[in-house]
């Protein structure tokens, strides 16, 4: 009775760790909803009579493509704790690193394979069906039948299944040597392939998914879910953990296996696959862990277990505390978290970038109205892939025409756009060259941007104009927003975490629109916003040069101070950092702290004007001195605004120009063009209105007469 | 009955088993590891998918890519070559043909009363327009474009994410007026902000595509054209490919393509520049749009003489040389297929048997001083316009 209890206790210990992971990995776990089986693949460049997973085509279990999350993070547990729970409680250590890793890294489409694994082990070592081998047979024939209705992975769990009736040791029917029952099963199984490559070439294709990719060289660039775990961040503790506890499982293995060279190659061949993608990792994983799972308990450790199950449980429920989007879960209605283009009232052909979305749009109501021209079964589409990856290089290069290839072949997209009739354009939001590209085209403009894609429309296209247009109208408004306008915000932008505000904030600068960009990290003083901040500025800086032929004061002082300190903090990458000083070089100047070179000649207002566009801001502290009010407070109040908050600057500009009458001429026009900047920046559109037109009045042929006027256009004060 | 020492036998064979089977152990182990490193080694080493697409060939020419003085030494027509207008079709704007032009353009701006003016220094040509007591001002760069025509300055400007931008000059060159005037596709007013009065603005993607076709090796780095590495020019390398394995063999590594080419791909090879008569608009190509003379090869594919025959741009024009040097307004290309010595041969309906250019080439006039000989070869109504 008490080992039971103990047992039930050791279980629900184990499940509550990796239910915990769970659900710090979906913030929104108490609404969202999953799909256990993979969608309908229906493309535009599909070939006919393709495999489908028959329940997923059936529609007969459609509960199984809206599963809630928190279903999914609790079967999740039980599953996976399965795997391990036969592990005795002294390697409880391994089991628990495992169950880390499987569950840091398992998706919804995992769940029913790793059943099936689960299930083929059980039928195994079940007491009761031991004596009754036709029984177990097709106990284990039903799992393999299950997992090729359920799953596009079922060739990992009918080789499993086989793997699991080749290690029986008493495996002889009916006399059948065990030698002939191999040769038997080896023919058995390549005439059942060979048949199925005949009767439904696909279903062949399918079953060598897991091999497949590798030698089609299916590009991660569409399909990152194929990149090895390794190079993937968030996986590296699933890679640690994996290869901990791998090394371990061989060493218990190791020790009681007779088989050594078949057992060898048949773990690294899983260890290989769950290393080479992220896809397989789960998986390969499992099959890992079932196939060494009886040899664990002979490894005995030390390790102070109570402590360690005590910190991992404080260490998960935090995280999952911390990770749960609180306000979502408690106003009960669950928070957007993407654009939902089915409310736009178009439809059509969708060319994605990163195919891993496929089931955005493959799913749903999405899949009524849109279709993709290919998706990520690179059992389908495994050879038009570089195509179409040659494709989404043209259309982030915006390479509209014909050019030559290396291969002689022609590039430019619009003969294949054209011939695609595609609609929509998804982009994954932080691929920021190609929505900086894209943004230069001029036949995609933006429709639609979350934390997640940035979605751009076909403006050929006559049912994606109305779409179109609200979208320009929202992302103008939040540009340079006009008093008493109403936009609907959600239908364009959706944004309800930091996260995906920060990513909005970084789309929306990359398109030229800084100041609507600043206006979603208003109040996120994180070192990524901080980031994002700093991109804002320069392009403003970028804008006032452009259109004045001059450095900004405010815009481009604030960009290099900031550059400079996020250089000194590290945030900054060396790619980031090469892409930021080509960017300066545009404004005539450089990243480096280099001492500004400022004529002697020249007066003191001249020179601090001088050191704040080199943004010198020692230069700039000793300029200072040798001001005179209330110049002095102007320039004063410029050199600290990369420290202060813009409201900051804005209120300390405004009360020296409405309180200093006497505020010499020769900047005034300067300095109310920068308080409409600020007021601009602020949201503050009607003083930022007013302060443009002071500006105007006061320096009517000032440099900054250009973009003065285009701020007031925008305002609708022209 | 066993004795002491078969015990210890058998302890000391126990024990002798127990290390073989760990070194055993280790033995396997290191081999796990050391296939698992192996793996990953070569398998994140892969070169990225996105990296191994075929290339644009214009980024790719510097591979191979030898000094085109070198042509000369074998190739009579090489000495020539570079006074070709495809030779000369992008100069820098020191280039002593560009300055001469830019000194008679601010000449030309100041007898206008033209608010732009043209400043000199050494190294930089700096146009400059004033307008309302404000100026704008852009430093000139390069010169487009082959004096057969026209030719047009620009400057470059590198945008907020270090890709190039250019602004093209307002005022160009032409040819057929030896003259100034606004340049095509330009309005005749200046237009608003900061550049307007000096001319158009142009994003990186329409930059790199101006100096693409103006160019023979164009590398460009996240948008940023390195324009001090650019082979400026229409020159050999461009069509011939890189010819350094071809200069090392003596000539024995030869370019097989303009032997083998058939009759499409050579005219699609100039129609890299010239335009590919599948990207025009199919509304575009009807006989009444004049404009379409301006892309050479989408008039001609549309021809009955290039649809009847073999004949490819090559027929009339031998880009080695000249346009003046070349005979391709004479009739000897027409009268291969239209000779009144050969009885199966179509005859002129009209009776001529000179001047076939004139009635069925004619020179076509855009909107700006430029016209363009209509490639597309046909029987004209009298209604279609006419030189």
């Amino acid at each position: 009775m008490k080992s039971n209890s103990s047992s039930r206790y050791r279980f629900l210990k184990l499940a509550l760790i990796c239910f915990l992971i769970l659900l710090g990995r979906e913030p929104d776990w108490g609404t969202e909803s999953v799909s256990l089986i993979p969608p309908v693949s229906d493309c535009l460049l599909s070939p006919e009579n393709v495999w489908q997973v028959p329940l997923a085509s059936a529609g007969v279990a459609d509960f199984l493509n809206h599963v809630p999350y928190l279903l999914f993070a609790a079967l999740s547990a039980v599953v996976l704790v399965s795997l391990v729970v036969r592990f005795s409680s002294s390697v409880d250590l391994i089991a628990i690193l495992i169950l880390a890793s499987l569950s840091a890294a398992i998706s919804p489409l995992d769940l029913l394979p790793i059943c099936c694994l689960s299930l083929v082990c059980a039928i195994r070592d079940s007491a009761w069906l031991k004596s009754r081998s036709a029984l177990r047979l097709t106990a284990l024939l039903c799992v393999g039948f299950f997992a090729i209705l359920v799953t596009l992975e079922f060739s990992l769990v009918l080789l499993f299944l086989i793997l699991i009736l080749w290690n029986e040791e008493d495996v002889t029917v009916r006399g059948v040597s065990r030698a002939g029952a191999i040769i038997l099963a080896s023919i058995v199984l390549a005439a059942g392939f060979g048949l199925a490559y005949f009767v439904h070439p696909s279903f062949f294709h399918v079953g060598l998914r897991p091999v497949s990719w590798m030698w089609m060289q299916v590009p991660t660039e569409l399909i990152p879910r194929l990149q090895s775990p390794v190079v993937v961040r968030s996986h590296w503790f699933s890679v640690v953990t994996m290869v901990f506890a791998g090394g371990l499982l061989w060493s218990a293995r190791s020790t009681q296996s007779k088989n050594h060279l078949t057992q060898f190659l048949i773990l690294l061949c899983f260890a290989l696959v769950s290393l080479a993608s992220v896809h397989y990792f789960v998986l390969a994983l499992s099959c890992l862990v079932l196939l060494t799972r009886p040899y664990v308990d002979k490894l005995s450790f030390q390790f102070p277990l109570r402590g360690v199950v005590a910190c991992t449980l404080i260490g998960v429920f935090g995280f999952a505390i911390w990770q749960t989007d609180k306000l979502s879960l408690l106003a009960g209605e669950p928070a957007p978290k993407l654009v939902d283009p089915t409310q736009w009232q178009t439809g059509g052909n969708v060319i994605l970038m990163n195919l891993d979305h496929s089931s955005d749009w493959n799913e749903g109501p999405a899949s009524d109205q849109f279709q993709l021209v290919l998706d990520e079964r690179w059992d389908l589409f495994g050879g038009k892939y570089h195509d179409y990856l040659a494709v989404c290089r043209d259309l982030k290069e915006v390479r509209i025409n014909s050019y030559l290839r290396t291969d002689l072949e022609w590039g430019g997209y619009k003969l294949v756009i054209d011939d695609w009739n595609a609609s929509i354009l998804v982009v994954e939001s932080q691929e920021l060259l190609a929505i900086r590209g894209l943004s230069n085209s001029p036949h995609w403009k933006l429709m639609g941007i979350d934390g997640k894609r940035t979605i751009f429309g076909n403006q050929e296209i006559p049912a994606n104009i109305p779409q179109l247009k609200r979208a320009v109208e929202t992302i103008l408004f939040l540009e340079w927003p006009k008093p008493g306008a109403e936009i609907q915000l959600d239908k364009t932008i959706v944004a309800n975490t930091d996260h995906d505000a920060r990513i909005v904030a970084n789309v929306l600068c990359l398109t030229r629109l800084p100041y609507a960009g600043l206006r979603f990290i208003r109040d996120d003083h994180s070192a990524s916003a901080e980031k994002v901040r700093t991109r804002c500025f320069l392009e403003l800086a970028h804008r006032v040069y452009r259109h004045s032929g001059v450095g900004s004061c405010l815009d481009q002082y604030r960009a290099l101070v900031r550059f400079r300190i996020g250089e000194k903090n590290g945030i900054w990458s060396p790619a980031e950092l090469a892409q930021i000083e080509q960017s300066l070089e545009g404004l005539g100047v450089t990243l480096q702290e280099e001492a500004a070179v400022v004529s002697e000649e020249a007066d003191f207002i001249e020179q601090i004007q001088l050191a704040m566009r080199a943004g010198d801001e020692q230069l700039c502290t000793s300029l200072l001195e040798k001001l005179e009010e209330p110049v002095k407070s102007y320039f004063s109040c410029l050199v600290d605004s990369p420290a202060m908050d813009v409201e900051e600057t804005l209120t300390c500009l405004n009360r020296i120009l409405l309180e200093e009458p006497d505020f010499p001429a020769e900047i005034a026009g300067d300095a109310w063009f920068y308080l409409g900047c600020l007021a601009l920046e602020t949201g503050e559109t009607v003083s930022a209105a007013a302060a443009f037109q002071k500006s105007q009045e006061i320096a009517p042929s000032s440099a900054f007469r250009e973009i003065r006027m285009i701020y007031l256009q925008q305002l609708g004060q022209k | 009955m066993e004795t002491p020492d078969t015990n210890l036998d058998q302890a000391n064979d126990v024990e002798a088993g127990m290390r073989q089977r760990a070194w055993g152990q280790h033995i396997t182990a290191f081999v796990f590891v050391l296939i698992l490193g192996f793996f990953l080694a070569f398998w994140l080493s892969r070169p990225s998918q996105l990296s191994q697409l075929p290339a644009d060939r214009l980024q790719s020419l510097n591979q191979g890519w030898v000094d085109e003085k070198r042509c000369a030494e074998c190739h009579e027509q090489a000495e020539t070559f570079w006074e070709t207008g495809h030779a000369r079709t992008l100069l820098p704007v020191t280039d002593a043909d560009s300055l001469n032009l830019l000194k008679q353009m601010n000449s030309f701006l100041e007898s206008q009363g033209t608010p732009t003016s043209l400043h000199f220094d050494d190294e930089t040509v700096l146009a400059v327009h004033e307008r309302d007591g404000s100026t704008s001002q852009i430093r000139l760069d390069w010169c487009f474009g082959s004096g057969e025509h026209a030719r047009t300055w620009v400057g470059t400007l590198t945008d907020s994410n270090g890709a190039t931008d250019e602004v093209e000059f307002r005022w160009s060159w032409y040819h057929d007026i030896d003259g100034f005037d606004i340049t095509p596709g330009q309005q005749k007013q200046a237009g608003s902000g900061y550049f307007g009065g000096l001319g158009l603005l142009f994003d990186a993607p329409k930059a790199r595509k101006c100096f693409a076709c103006h160019s023979s090796y164009l590398p460009v780095e996240s948008g940023k054209i390195q324009t001090s590495k650019l082979h400026a020019g229409v020159t050999c390398q461009r069509c011939h490919g890189p010819r350094q394995a071809h200069v090392e063999s003596e000539g024995e590594v030869t370019d097989p393509f303009w032997k083998n080419a058939t009759q499409l791909e050579s005219i699609h090879r100039c129609a890299e520049c010239h335009r590919r008569a599948e990207e025009q608009p199919e509304a575009d190509v009807h006989k009444d749009n004049d404009n379409i003379a301006r892309f050479q090869p989408v008039g001609l594919v549309q021809s009955p003489c290039f649809q009847g025959s073999q004949m490819t741009c090559l027929t009339c024009h031998d880009p080695h040389l000249t346009l003046k040097a070349q005979d391709s307004l004479g009739i000897w290309q027409c009268t291969q297929c239209h000779d009144g010595t050969e009885s199966k041969h179509v005859l002129c309906s009209a009776g001529h048997e000179t001047g076939c250019i004139d009635c069925h080439m004619p020179k076509v006039k855009m909107d700006s001083p430029l016209k363009f000989t209509d490639h597309w070869i046909r029987i004209r109504k009298e209604s279609e316009s006419s030189p």
